[in-house]
């Protein structure tokens, strides 16, 4: 038995996890640890096997193979027949519909975790009244859970899933039932207090900008697989594929060959004329592949006169749309159209030529099968 | 674990196939013995005759369907005055039992003493009475009236309702009056709707009973219920005959049950349900107050006429006679409650309603959650077994039971017993109260379940602090219905109940076909007050008795 709460290791251990339904793999194969006050979050889009991996960390979903540990202690085993149950386990989970049962009040709906684990009256009154005031809920308690809005019936899941004090507390997309706004503050709030908390978190998201803020690492998920593992910068800054450099923020494309290279550059043709050079070590890129060029917008300038060390693409504009705050521009460019947000000061009016300034570091070449 | 789940389901399994299956299964393998098979198909002209007027009396479904649509939309899409008070009078006709009813309208029709005949018969034209309840027309007509068509309202109601309106704002834009409308916008979009109607008319139709005993028997017009009751009241007991009309019915019933199922299961109306906007009535000036006079003549004649006829003939000396010195009483009264009998005929009621009510809840609302929230192996096999009685007309259930108690050994001490009563009604309200605890608990979303499993409670737990409270709205309708089901069933018992376990409603129907007509009525008066008691006060608490009942 390796049973020793409180032990270095991490709170979540997921191995080698798959699971099918039909013929359709959900989960291909997953791995990943949670550390003690560790956010990981699973980000990808609907159908990519985020959900599915946490309702099998829940205790919810049975995986076909593979494992899990929580706290040292086996949970999941399929090569051991072990199969823990959800209610045996130890974690708070706030469900996407928020799951508050309508036939209790708040204060019920809170305190039910301390009244399975046979709480007194005095001591869980207590520890409902400060875990309600974390999440700003004093004031409801004795309301029924049918009186409530979306953002308060969020932080009754939320008061409920942090309350009996689990080992790791689960979050399947909590936030995308709420309207923008609400969105965000409770995303600020939920933050300050993971921060005071130290909680172990499993987020699950499809919104890549809660994902950055929330999380000390980013599990990207496409087709039941996590592309790549890391920080929010790495997976920002370094993407390991094009997909999850598209997913994860904005960016502008351009396709073209490789015209020529050497040692520590490659020249890539754009078409119309252009062709630009872009540093690469790249043995792949020959000359002959076709590529794809990508750069995230705030690497890139509207302009006139680039630096020397910049790159300038000629362009045209297409479209603009004023936006109040700012304007959007299509721009026709050599290698393919694109957006760019332009501050509203700037003058700027369809078939306008403008250049483009790129920062050469800041351009990611992929191998693109044209098409 | 596995090996767990396999045993627990075999024995769900085999326990619901003891209760729902054995009674229809005795009456199928009843059914085998050749002789009996020769003797209703070619030697007895009887039973023939029976299976030909069950098919023309239960005809009668799709007029029914026709009439109750057009009836329900008027109600639906109209503003006409008086239409709160119409919809609840078809409702008190949806829910009154249909004996007493006929007593009333035998008053008023009955061909040498109903009023109506004594009334026409004074005009100097007429020399021979002009109506007589104790025929096909007659039993049509009673059924017509206090059952099949307001069954239809209530039934065809909801689909009325779902229907996005602007379909038929549309057509009257285009310049269609309303009639139009309804022909050429309504019914085409709800015809599914209006033929699962019909099937369904067409087998409760074939399953009724009373109605036929009390007139058609005394007229020698026998449907094959009324047929199968004569033969087991035979001296001794024509049981393979019995069993072997029975079988034959059965096939026919499952055929027409799996072609309903069929029809409900695409309900092609449910894809013009519209976008939330509700249903806003069509306005027809003046010709809503033609429609409102044609609805309350309707009601009047439907079921204000017989019920204050029943309410008279309970104070009649000789129930029909008009012109006897004293022709009224409350002679009847007085003897129905200080008869021995009644007393216990209402304390066997009272125990046959409640406890089958608490009962079957119990059992309905914990196989619907074995349905629809488990993996249990054979789910699909249960759901179907607590389906089956749905074609299973109550007085084979009957039979089938009464069979099983007299030729099991151990069984056998529980002949004439209440408890078997009491499980006779469950099984014949089993499609209903399963389907709507599988409604129910359906509705229950798995997160919340789940919530509380996270939570850190076990299965059972879960299903008593979530599942159960969230599902009381749908289970005390369910056990209403049983309830008011165990106060009206006369077919399901009318072979099973003793003298001992004889509820009120046998005791209704012992008095009105011995000819003790005015006690009868005393008796009939009282079960309807007490189901009507019952089902108005669940309405005032806002439960919905109909939908589901109107289906299931």
């Amino acid at each position: 038995m390796t049973d020793a709460p409180g032990s270095m290791g991490p709170v979540l251990s997921v191995r080698r996890v798959t699971k099918r339904y039909g013929d359709a793999l959900a989960v291909d194969d997953i791995s990943f640890d949670i550390d003690a006050g560790e956010v990981l979050t699973l980000l990808g889009r609907s159908g990519c096997g985020k959900s599915t991996t946490l309702r099998i960390v829940a205790g919810l979903e049975h995986p076909d193979s593979g494992s899990v540990h929580l706290r040292g202690k086996v949970v999941v085993s399929t090569a051991d027949g072990i199969f823990v149950a959800a209610d045996k386990r130890n974690i708070g989970l706030v469900f996407q519909s928020y799951a508050v049962w309508p036939h209790m009040t708040v204060e019920q709906n809170i305190g039910y975790p301390l009244k399975i684990r046979g709480w007194g009256r005095n001591e869980s009154r207590a520890r409902i009244e400060e875990v309600a005031d974390m999440v700003g809920l004093s004031a409801f308690l004795d309301r029924q859970a049918t009186q409530l809005s979306g953002g308060q019936q969020q932080r009754v899941a939320l008061a409920r899933a942090l309350i009996h004090e689990p080992d790791l507390l689960l979050l399947d997309e909590p936030f995308s039932n709420l309207d923008t706004e609400l969105r965000s503050e409770l995303r600020f709030q939920m933050k300050h207090l993971q921060d005071r908390l130290g909680m172990s978190v499993l987020y699950v998201t499809h919104d890549q900008i809660e994902a950055m803020d929330l999380s000390h690492r980013v599990a990207v998920m496409y087709e039941g697989q996590i592309q790549q593992l890391g920080t929010p910068r790495d997976i920002y800054e370094t993407p390991a594929n094009f997909f999850i450099q598209r997913f994860v923020g904005k960016i502008l494309t351009f396709d073209g060959t490789v015209a020529a290279r050497d040692e520590s550059a490659v020249t890539v043709d754009l078409g119309e004329g252009v062709a630009i050079s872009l540093p690469s070590e790249d043995r792949e890129l020959a000359v002959g592949v076709t590529v794809r060029l990508t750069t995230r917008p705030e690497d890139v300038r509207l302009g006139s006169d680039p630096g020397t060390a910049e790159l300038a693409i000629p362009a045209r504009i297409g479209e603009v749309s004023y936006l109040g705050h700012q304007q959007d521009c299509k721009l026709l460019c050599p290698g393919g159209e694109n957006t760019l947000s332009a501050s509203k000061a700037t003058e700027l009016s369809p078939n306008d030529a403008v250049t483009l300034v790129l920062d050469p570091a800041k351009v990611r070449i992929w191998p693109w099968r044209s098409g | 674990m596995e090996l767990r789940r396999q045993s627990l389901s075999l024995a769900i399994l085999a326990a619901l196939a003891a209760i729902t299956l054995a009674p229809v299964g005795v009456v199928a393998l009843g059914g085998l013995e050749a002789e009996a098979w020769n003797k209703i198909l070619f030697e007895d002209s009887e039973t023939r005759q029976a299976l030909g007027y069950s098919v023309i009396l239960a005809l009668r479904a799709p007029f029914a369907a026709v009439i109750g649509f057009i009836i329900a939309w008027a109600l639906i899409r109209f503003p006409i005055p008086g239409r709160r008070f119409l919809e609840f009078a078809f409702w008190i006709a949806f829910m009154m039992p249909i004996l007493p009813l006929t007593l009333g309208w035998t008053l008023f029709l009955d061909e040498h003493d109903g009023l109506l005949n004594q009334l026409l018969m004074r005009l100097p034209f007429i020399e021979e009475p002009v109506f007589n309840i104790h025929s096909i027309s007659g039993i049509i007509w009673v059924h017509m009236t206090a059952s099949t068509v307001p069954v239809m309202i209530i039934l065809l109601g909801p689909a009325i309702r779902q229907m996005d309106s602007s379909l038929e704002e549309a057509a009257r834009v285009s310049g269609a009056p309303a009639g139009r409308v309804l022909f050429d916008v309504t019914i085409p979009l709800l015809i599914t709707a209006i033929f699962t109607g019909t099937i369904l008319g067409f087998i409760r139709g074939l399953e009724a009973f009373e109605v036929e005993q009390l007139l058609g028997a005394p007229a020698g017009i026998y449907v094959y219920t009324t047929r199968v009751f004569d033969l087991a009241n035979w001296q001794p007991p024509r049981f393979a005959e019995a069993m072997a009309l029975s079988t034959l019915v059965l096939v026919l019933l499952g055929g027409l049950a799996f072609a309903h199922q069929r029809a409900t299961r695409n309900r092609s109306y449910a894809t013009v349900v519209g976008r939330g906007m509700g249903t806003q009535p069509l306005s027809i000036g003046r010709g809503r107050y033609a429609i409102s006079a044609v609805l309350f003549l309707i009601v009047a004649v439907s079921v204000l006429l017989p019920g204050a006829l029943l309410v008279l003939g309970s104070f009649m000396t000789l129930f029909g006679f008009f012109d006897i010195p004293e022709p009224f009483t409350t002679a009847n009264w007085r003897m129905v409650l200080d008869d021995q009998n009644f007393g216990l005929a209402a304390r066997n009621s009272l125990v046959i309603a409640l406890g089958a009510g608490l009962a079957g809840v119990l059992i309905y609302t914990g196989l619907a959650y074995l349905i629809m929230r488990t993996r249990l192996a054979y789910r699909g096999v249960l759901d179907f077994m607590s389906w089956l009685p749905w074609c299973v007309p109550g007085i084979l259930l009957g039979l089938g039971l009464l069979a099983l108690v007299l030729y099991t050994p151990v069984l056998s001490a529980y002949y004439g017993s209440l408890g078997l009563l009491v499980a006779a009604v469950i099984i014949s309200q089993f499609p209903l109260g399963v389907n709507m605890m599988k409604t129910a608990v359906g509705q229950v979303g798995v997160e919340l379940e789940e919530a509380a499993m996270v939570s850190g409670a076990g299965r059972l737990r879960v299903f008593y602090d979530v599942v159960l409270p969230l599902v009381r709205p749908m289970l005390i309708s369910v056990f209403v219905l049983v309830v008011i089901a165990g106060l009206r069933d006369i077919s399901t018992l009318v072979l099973l109940a003793q003298p001992r376990s004889l509820p009120l409603s046998i005791l209704l129907f012992e008095y009105a076909v011995s000819g003790s007509k005015e006690a009868a009525a005393v008796v009939g008066l009282i079960i309807s007050a007490i189901v009507l008691v019952v089902a108005l006060t669940a309405r005032r608490l806002g439960l919905d008795l109909t939908s589901a009942r109107s289906t299931a």
